[in-house]
């Protein structure tokens, strides 16, 4: 299967999530690359640089240090050079008042950690396949 | 029409002393009337008598010598007694030999017996009188009188007029009277249902009623007021009842949602990784096995480390779990230091114990917890860098006793300063920890009447305050000094 090439750019402060996340994705052989950083304002001065080459989809954590998931997907969405780019929530919470405020901020999907670990193995291989292969991004930003 | 029910107190008040006073004026008059028709009538009945009784003497020989000139002579004097209407002399054989009318009668010769009796017979408004008129015991004649009530009736229409002026001046004056007294007898409650009417409407407890006077008014005032003392001490009790419910609410509300989230976090962990280690496992691949094994362990320790914070947080002011009493900071510290000696020496950190600590009144457990936490916190984040240097110290405050513990590392962005007092908030992934520590600093803090908080600037270190509150001076005068 040969895929064009998406970044996807990864927010997430828990190391270890992170490295499931990608190694999950390596096992599926989609050949993205993952650009991982662990809070929200490295994740943002990274997109002002890469104009350019815009990622693909962003996966966004909502419990960041310092800067929140919330703060980061607002700060995007509000933005006309960033608001084009997708947004996924991958968190652990499903809480209600979570899910409104990030839908409130125009995210484009939430999805919830499963704690299974097969569950999270299909979620992310299903959430790579569709983003980085179904899906047609824009090619820069404005 | 409003009925009496309806009127308010005001009206109520003047109605029953008008009405009062009319009736006791009434009757008076009543009894006044009555006791006049009875004077007035026996008054004339006299005069009547003792006229006839001279008019019968004076006539004797006019009568004897039936004179009937000198009989209307006598009669004539008559002309002076208006009540008397009608006069006949008569002679002992019956025969008239004089007679009187007063102007406007008709001569109207009465029949009777001839009596030596006198008789005085009073019916309706005429009073009818004989009088035997005799000469030396010997019954010559008779002197007949009529003489009518009517001047009483004359008497009365002007009395009632008179009576009706008098009633109508009692009325207004006991009206204008009544009115006028409410100022002592009423206005009180008129205030005070006044005053009732604001207080239920604004629910402003705060407000008093005044006592103006030191009668039963001065007792319902000052009950009143009593009452409002004790709603309003209720009231503020609720008050702040309810707020410290809704706090606790807000913080349960948060503590189950950061709960969930923060302890779902190392379960998918230890479950991606345990999958993966079976994988790398069968796939022969020792090095990636040890590394998701090693993952899978850490974050069980994690999970280990979040429960027993999290325990640590909910025992926070749990009346049968602590042991409040007043504990000198400066002795408490150096036992602090010497327990964290070893996580100095590892980050290279001095540790400065200024020796102005105060005493404070709080449970020792809680104080050596928030103070190692703070420690801890600043070694990990603002001893960085090696040869740092931590100071603890104490300042003064308004009605509290300040204590810092202040670092040299690379401070906190405003943002953030209140943040990381709340559960689970961290500010630097790298750094390990569970988001637990300043959440419980921040707690013990509440729970002993103090507060907690940060100063600090970027790239200017951080100063992280606890104010205890001073204890009351003449319970405790001896703890609440700074040590010498």
């Amino acid at each position: 299967m040969i895929v064009k090439l998406i970044d996807i750019l990864l927010i997430e402060d828990n190391e270890d999530h992170a490295e499931l996340i990608r190694q999950t994705l390596e096992d599926k052989r989609i050949a993205n690359t993952i650009i991982h950083f662990n809070n929200a304002e490295k994740a943002l001065s990274y997109l002002s640089k890469s104009t350019s080459n815009p990622p693909g989809v962003i996966l966004l954590d909502l419990n960041l240090p310092g800067m929140s998931g919330h703060e980061f997907l607002l700060h995007i969405k509000t933005d006309d050079m960033f608001k084009c780019i997708p947004v996924v929530v991958l968190t652990t919470s499903s809480g209600e008042a979570d899910r409104m405020t990030a839908y409130q901020h125009h995210v484009n999907s939430y999805l919830v950690k499963p704690i299974d670990a097969d569950q999270f193995e299909t979620m992310v291989a299903d959430l790579g396949f569709y983003w980085a292969l179904w899906n047609k991004p824009i090619t820069k930003t404005q | 029409m409003k009925s009496v029910s309806q009127l308010s107190l005001k009206w109520k008040f003047v109605l029953v002393v008008v009405l009062i006073m009319l009736s006791i004026s009434i009757v008076q008059n009543l009894v006044f009337h009555l006791r006049d028709i009875h004077d007035f009538t026996n008054g004339i009945e006299n005069r009547v008598l003792i006229l006839a009784q001279v008019l019968a003497d004076n006539s004797t020989s006019a009568v004897q010598f039936r004179s009937r000139e000198d009989a209307l002579q006598v009669l004539g004097s008559l002309r002076n007694e208006p009540a008397v209407r009608q006069a006949y002399l008569f002679t002992a054989d019956g025969q008239v030999l004089a007679e009187y009318l007063a102007e406007g009668e008709k001569l109207s010769v009465p029949l009777f017996d001839m009596s030596r009796r006198t008789s005085i017979t009073t019916t309706g408004e005429n009073i009818v009188l004989h009088h035997p008129v005799i000469l030396d015991r010997e019954f010559i004649g008779v002197l007949y009188m009529r003489a009518d009530l009517r001047e009483l009736q004359t008497r009365l229409d002007a009395r009632l007029w008179f009576g009706l002026m008098v009633l109508l001046g009692i009325g207004v004056a006991a009206f204008a009277v009544t009115l006028w007294s409410q100022k002592f007898f009423l206005q009180p409650i008129f205030d005070l249902s006044r005053l009732s009417y604001e207080i239920g409407k604004n629910k402003s407890y705060s407000l008093r009623a005044r006592k103006t006077s030191e009668d039963e008014w001065g007792v319902l005032v000052e009950n009143f007021n009593g009452m409002l003392d004790a709603i309003q001490e209720r009231d503020e009790e609720l008050d702040q009842k309810s707020q410290e419910l809704e706090y606790s609410n807000k913080e349960l509300e948060q503590f189950a949602y950061v709960i969930s989230h923060d302890l779902k976090s190392p379960l998918v962990t230890i479950q991606g990784f345990a999958g993966r280690f079976i994988k790398y496992v069968e796939e022969g691949n020792e090095e990636k096995s040890r590394d998701s094994a090693r993952r899978v362990q850490n974050a069980a320790k994690r999970m280990g480390e979040l429960i027993d914070d999290v325990l640590a947080l909910s025992r926070i002011g749990r009346k049968e779990l602590i042991n409040r009493k007043s504990i000198d900071l400066n002795t408490e510290m150096a036992q602090i230091k010497e327990d964290l000696q070893g996580e100095l020496d590892e980050a290279n950190a001095a540790l400065t114990v200024e020796p102005n600590l105060p005493t404070v009144y709080a449970d020792a457990g809680e104080i050596r917890q928030i103070f190692q936490n703070l420690l801890i916190n600043a070694i990990k984040y603002g001893c960085i860098e090696p040869g740092k240097t931590i100071t603890v110290g104490a300042q003064p405050g308004r009605g509290e006793n300040r204590v810092f513990v202040q670092d040299q590392g690379p401070g906190i962005s405003k943002e953030y300063h209140a943040r990381i007092f709340q559960l689970f908030q961290r500010l630097d992934p790298a750094v390990p920890g569970t988001g637990l520590g300043l959440a419980i600093v921040s707690k013990v803090m509440k729970s002993i009447g103090g507060r907690a908080w940060v100063e600090s600037e970027k790239g200017k270190g951080a100063t992280f305050w606890l104010a205890f509150p001073k204890v009351f001076e003449n319970r405790r005068n001896r703890l609440t000094g700074y040590a010498k």
